[in-house]
C-alpha cells in the first residue's frame, strides 16, 4: 500500500513537474535569446484587442500602432503639436476652414503614394466605423480635396481642440484604396509610419520592421521593434533584468529597489497623464446628495491610496491630471479630513446605513487594491461598501455606457487637449448648465489664455460639485536597459516614439 | 496513519470553525504602518501583506471559507450523484443508457471550465462557488455510484431480494445504500483534493471569493504581484493548501486500505 501511495505521489510529482515545465517553456519561449543591436524588445503588459486605430481607445493598441501610422500633425512628447503628414497648416474663415498642406512623396507600406484622398477617406472612416473617439471629430462638416496635396476641413462651428485630436493615434491615416476594399486593419495594419507591421503571434509578440522609405530623413534608426506580451509583472521585471527585453513601462512599485540596484538598467520617473477617480452615479439617493459625496471624499486619504495602490503620485482636487498645463489652482478641496466628515454627518443627520456598491474593473490589479483601501477608509466613518468585481467589457458596458452602478474606480487617460475631459463625465449622470456653457465657449475660443481661464472655472465647478471623488495622478516609471538611447514616451498619450531610438554599443 | 491524518484534518476543521476566536487580528483590517512585515514579527507571526493585513488571521479565516465551501460542494455532489447514479442503475435499460450518455458527456468538460460556466450563471461569492462545484462534480459521483450500484445488483443477496419480489425502493434503502456507504466516504475524501484545488483556482482567477475576503485563492492572486518583494505572501497560503490536500489524499489512501 505504501507502494501505492508512492505511486500516486509519483503521478502528482510528474504532474507538478509537467506544469513547471510548461511555465518554463512559456518563460523561455516568449523572449528572444539573440541580442541584436538593431532590435528593440519592448514589454507590453497585455494583448491589444485590435490594431485598428479607428475602433478602439485602448492604450495597448496605440502603444503598438503609433509606430505603424502617421497623423496629420503629431505631439512632440512635451505637449506641443508639430508638423506630421501635413508640412504646414492654416486656419481661415474665422476658424471654420482648416487647410492642411500635405508632405509630397510620402508612401504607404504597400507602396501607394499618400494624397489628400487618403486623409478624406481616413477621417470619414472614423465616423463610419463608430470610433469611440468619433465625437472629437464631429465638428467637421465637410472634407474638401482642393488638390492632391491640399485638404480643407470645413467646420460647422469653431472648434479649437480639433488640432490635438488630429495629432492623436486615433486620427491615424490609412490608405484609401484598402479602406474601400474593406481591408481588415484590426489584424493587418497598413500605414505610412516609421515601421511596418510584420506579424502578430497572439498573446506572444508583435513584430514591426523598419520602413525603408520613411519620410523623415535618416529615420528610424532601428531595424526592428518586437513587442513581447508579458502579462505577469514578476516575469516582466525578471526579463528586463536578464537582458531579455529592453523597455518596460508597467512595473510594480515594490520592484523599484531591484531596478535601482542593478547597474544594467535605468529607471525614469514622470507624472502619468491619468486622473485616478472614484466615479459617482449622482442620479439616485443617497449619492444625489452633495453632502454625502463630500463626506465620501473627506474620508479618502489620497496620498495613502496613491502610495499603496498606484505606486505613488500627486493628489488632485479636480478632473484633470496634475501634470497638465491646464491643471488649475483649485480653491475648494474635499481632501482627507475624517473629523470634518464625521461633523458633516452629525450636523446634517445624514442617513448612511445603506450598503453601497463599488464596481471595480478587475483587469487592472491596482484598481482592486485601491478599492480595498477605499472600503476600509469609508468603514472608519461608518459607511459600508461592498466590492463588485467585473471584467473590462462589462465595466465599459454597464458602468461607462449604461451608468448602471453606484460607485466605481477608474483612471481617466490624458489627452493632448483638455477639452476631451469634458466629454467623459456623462456616466456620472451629473449636469451643470454653467459648466456646459463654459466648455462650449472654450471650444470656440482660439487664444490659449482665455481657454485656460474658462477651463479653470469649469474645473472649479467640478471640484465643488464632486461628480467624482478626485484621487490623484500616479507616477509612471519607464525602465530600460542602460544602452537604450533616444526613447520618447509621450506624457499625454502613453505611447512610444521609437524613431530616434537606438542602442549604444556595449563596452 | 489514518488516525494521524484524520486527526490533523479534524484539528484543521476545528481551527477553521474557531477562526473568529483564535485569530490574533481582524483578517480584513489594514495596518498602513505595517505593510510587508516579514514573518517572525511578534505582532504578526506570519507577516503582513501589501495592505498590512495579518496573514495568519487571513489563513485561519481562509481555512473556514475553503473547507466549508469544499464540504458543502462535496455534499451536494454526493447527494446528486447518488440520486442520478442509483436512479440510472435501477431504471429501465433505455433510461439508464441515456443517463449514462449524459453523464459521460458532462465528464468530457474540464472541471474548471464547467465550474466557470456554472459560476457565471449564479454569480460570485463562496456559496455560489459551493453550488457550482457541487453541480460540476456531480457527473463524477454519478458515474461512480452507477457502477457501484450495478455491481451490487449482481450480488446474491440483492438477487434473492428481487426474487422474493421486494420493491426496488426497499432494496435501495435496505441493501444498496448501506453497502455503498464505505465507498461513499472514500469517494468524498478523494474528491476533496480536487474540489479544494478547483475552488482555490476559481478564486485565483477572480471568479470565486470577492475581495477583500480572506481566501487562500485570493491571497495567492494578490501575492503574485509581490513574489520577489514579499515571497511569504505566496508561501503560506500555498503551503497550507498543499498540506490540506496532502492530508486528504493520504487519509483517502489509508481509508481505501481499510475498505
Amino acid at each position: 500500500m505504501i507502494y501505492k501511495i508512492l505511486n500516486r505521489g509519483a503521478i502528482f510529482s510528474a504532474q507538478l513537474l509537467g506544469i513547471l515545465g510548461v511555465i518554463l517553456l512559456v518563460l523561455v519561449g516568449c523572449v528572444p535569446t539573440e541580442d541584436s543591436q538593431k532590435l528593440l524588445r519592448v514589454a507590453l503588459s497585455g494583448s491589444p484587442d485590435t490594431l485598428d486605430p479607428h475602433t478602439t481607445s485602448a492604450t495597448l493598441t496605440f502603444q503598438v500602432i503609433r509606430s505603424v501610422y502617421d497623423t496629420l500633425v503629431e505631439p512632440d512628447g512635451e505637449g506641443n503639436i508639430m508638423a506630421g503628414l501635413a508640412e504646414r497648416w492654416e486656419i481661415a474663415g474665422e476658424g471654420l476652414e482648416w487647410r492642411f498642406y500635405l508632405r509630397p512623396g510620402v508612401r504607404f507600406h504597400n507602396g501607394e503614394l499618400l494624397t489628400a484622398q487618403d486623409i478624406k477617406a481616413s477621417l470619414e472612416r472614423i465616423r463610419e466605423v463608430n470610433s469611440p473617439r468619433a465625437a472629437e471629430f464631429s465638428a467637421i462638416s465637410r472634407i474638401e480635396i482642393a488638390d492632391e496635396h491640399l485638404v480643407i476641413l470645413h467646420l460647422s462651428a469653431p472648434y479649437a481642440p480639433l488640432l490635438a485630436s488630429l495629432g492623436s493615434g486615433w486620427a491615424a491615416i490609412l490608405p484609401h484604396s484598402l479602406i474601400a476594399a474593406g481591408h481588415d486593419f484590426s489584424l493587418q495594419p497598413v500605414g505610412s509610419g516609421p515601421f511596418s507591421f510584420q506579424k502578430w503571434v497572439k498573446d506572444g509578440k508583435i513584430v514591426l520592421v523598419k520602413n525603408e522609405h520613411y519620410w523623415k530623413p535618416e529615420m528610424p534608426l532601428l531595424e526592428m521593434v518586437a513587442f513581447h506580451i508579458l502579462t505577469e509583472n514578476a516575469i516582466r521585471a525578471q526579463a528586463l533584468l536578464n537582458n531579455e527585453i529592453d523597455v518596460l513601462d508597467v512595473i510594480e512599485p515594490t520592484d523599484i529597489a531591484r531596478f535601482e540596484e542593478s547597474p544594467e538598467v535605468k529607471i525614469e520617473r514622470q507624472l502619468s497623464s491619468l486622473a485616478m477617480v472614484i466615479p459617482i452615479n449622482t442620479s439616485q439617493p443617497p449619492l444625489n446628495d452633495l453632502r454625502v459625496r463630500q463626506v465620501l471624499s473627506l474620508a479618502i486619504d489620497r496620498q495613502r491610496v496613491l502610495d499603496e495602490a498606484y505606486g505613488g503620485g500627486v493628489p488632485i482636487n479636480t478632473f484633470m491630471d496634475y501634470g497638465d498645463p491646464y491643471y488649475p489652482a483649485v480653491a475648494t478641496s474635499y481632501s482627507y479630513d475624517p473629523q470634518r466628515a464625521a461633523a458633516l454627518i452629525r450636523r446634517h443627520n445624514l442617513q448612511l446605513d445603506k450598503e453601497l456598491e463599488l464596481t471595480v474593473p478587475q483587469n487592472f490589479e491596482p484598481h482592486i487594491r485601491a478599492a480595498e483601501i477605499y472600503q476600509q477608509m469609508w468603514r472608519t466613518i461608518g459607511i459600508e461598501v461592498a466590492l463588485n468585481l467585473v471584467d473590462w467589457p462589462t465595466w465599459i458596458g454597464e458602468v461607462y455606457s449604461n451608468a448602471n452602478y453606484e460607485l466605481s474606480v477608474i483612471g481617466h487617460t490624458g489627452r493632448l487637449d483638455p477639452h476631451a475631459r469634458f466629454l467623459e463625465y456623462g456616466y456620472t449622470n451629473w449636469n451643470n448648465a454653467e459648466l456646459t456653457q463654459l466648455v462650449l465657449e472654450a471650444q470656440q475660443t482660439a487664444t490659449l489664455e482665455r481657454r485656460k481661464e474658462l477651463y479653470s472655472r469649469a474645473l472649479a465647478i467640478m471640484a465643488e460639485e464632486l461628480p467624482f471623488i478626485f484621487v490623484g495622478t500616479n507616477w509612471r516609471y519607464v525602465v530600460t536597459r542602460n544602452n537604450v538611447q533616444g526613447l520618447i514616451v509621450d506624457q499625454k498619450l502613453d505611447t512610444f516614439d521609437f524613431r530616434g531610438t537606438y542602442k549604444a554599443p556595449l563596452q | 496513519m489514518l488516525i494521524i491524518c484524520g486527526g490533523a484534518l479534524l484539528a484543521l476543521l476545528l481551527i477553521a470553525l474557531a477562526a473568529p476566536l483564535i485569530a490574533p487580528h481582524d483578517p480584513l483590517l489594514h495596518h498602513p504602518q505595517a505593510r510587508f512585515v516579514p514573518p517572525g514579527d511578534p505582532l504578526f507571526l506570519l507577516g503582513t501583506d501589501n495592505h498590512g493585513r495579518d496573514i495568519l488571521s487571513r489563513l485561519l479565516f481562509g481555512a473556514r471559507s475553503t473547507l466549508i465551501t469544499a464540504l458543502l460542494a462535496v455534499t451536494i455532489a454526493t447527494m446528486c450523484g447518488i440520486l442520478l447514479g442509483c436512479g440510472a442503475a435501477l431504471a429501465p435499460p433505455l433510461v439508464d443508457t441515456l443517463l449514462a450518455l449524459l453523464i459521460d458527456t458532462l465528464l468530457a468538460f474540464p472541471l474548471v471550465i464547467l465550474s466557470l460556466i456554472l459560476l457565471s450563471t449564479v454569480g460570485g461569492g463562496i456559496l455560489s462557488v459551493a453550488l457550482a462545484l457541487g453541480i460540476a462534480f456531480t457527473p463524477l459521483f454519478a458515474r461512480h455510484f452507477r457502477l457501484e450500484t450495478r455491481a451490487l445488483l449482481q450480488r446474491h443477496f440483492v438477487l434473492a431480494a428481487l426474487a422474493i419480489g421486494a420493491r426496488r425502493l426497499y432494496i435501495l434503502w435496505v441493501h444498496l445504500l448501506p453497502n455503498l456507504l464505505p465507498k461513499t466516504v472514500l469517494q468524498m475524501a478523494l474528491n476533496m483534493v480536487l474540489i479544494i484545488s478547483v475552488a482555490t483556482a476559481l478564486s485565483f482567477l477572480g471568479f470565486g471569493a470577492i475581495p477583500p475576503a480572506a481566501d487562500w485563492g485570493l491571497m495567492l492572486r494578490e501575492a503574485r504581484s509581490y513574489l520577489h518583494h514579499a515571497p511569504w505572501m505566496a508561501l503560506f497560503p500555498g503551503g497550507i493548501l498543499l498540506l490540506t490536500n496532502l492530508l486528504f489524499q493520504i487519509s483517502a489512501e489509508f481509508l481505501a486500505r481499510r475498505i
